[in-house]
């Protein structure tokens, strides 16, 4: 899991810090509902129904065909000298349904593209270093 | 594709993004300490603790933040998470 904190402007007033799993099969960068819910705080019947979002897109993806909420968003990674680098991109926040409860929210390649990938299965650590 | 920087989102200052990091790192910290206790309560159970006290636990996240808005606490101010034995196998 990479830790990434994320400020969604339309319905947040600050930062907060999510665990995204690294997802190199993933276009976008999706808000999974536990996350959606306890992190950004988004009411859950809000969540559960797209007559309540200004937009709705639907992907195929973990948990099969979904519908997602993209937002307009802002990134930042903190570095390893504590130094903070930001993005901006949209989040796609899914559709709370029965089967995608206990997902992860997903880091995919929209931000993934400004790092190089070091990934050790031996030193059980995944580095996400910027492309400069 | 990047954002053009016309349409970039406008964002709290940065020193709040420490706050969250910290934040975050506190909750870890309560789930690593008590993972053993709540998982034998509570296996495969959304459980939703509020000042270090578990407030509801289910199988389903939506009783869990019933359970929440009957007593009243923010979404934001409790921690939720699905305590379980078994690693998650996700196929992406």
């Amino acid at each position: 899991m990479v830790r990434v904190a994320i400020f969604i402007p339309d319905i947040m007033n600050g930062w907060v810090a999510v665990d995204f799993l690294l997802d190199t099969g993933a276009s976008t960068t999706s808000l999974h509902p536990l996350d959606a819910v306890s992190k950004v705080g988004i009411d859950p019947v809000r969540l559960a129904q797209p007559s309540r979002w200004s937009d709705f897109e639907d992907h195929g993806g973990i948990g099969g065909e979904s519908r997602y909420f993209p937002l307009p968003a802002r990134y930042a990674f903190l570095a390893d000298d504590g130094s903070v680098k930001e993005y901006s991109e949209q989040i796609y926040i899914a559709q709370l349904t029965p089967v995608n409860q206990t997902l992860p929210s997903l880091l995919g390649w929209d931000l993934l593209q400004h790092f190089r990938l070091n990934i050790s299965w031996v030193d059980s650590k995944i580095e996400l270093e910027e492309v400069s | 594709m990047a954002m053009p920087e016309s349409n970039a989102v406008k964002a709290p200052s940065t020193d709040s993004i420490s706050a969250a990091w910290k934040q975050a790192d506190k909750e870890d910290a309560y789930w690593r300490r008590h993972r053993e206790a709540l998982l034998a309560k509570y296996p495969d159970k959304f459980v939703a603790v509020h000042k270090s006290r578990v407030i509801a636990a289910s199988e389903n996240l939506t009783d869990v933040l019933t359970v929440l808005q009957t007593k009243s606490i923010s979404l934001r101010m409790a921690w939720i998470k699905f305590i379980t034995a078994n690693p998650r196998h996700t196929l992406l």
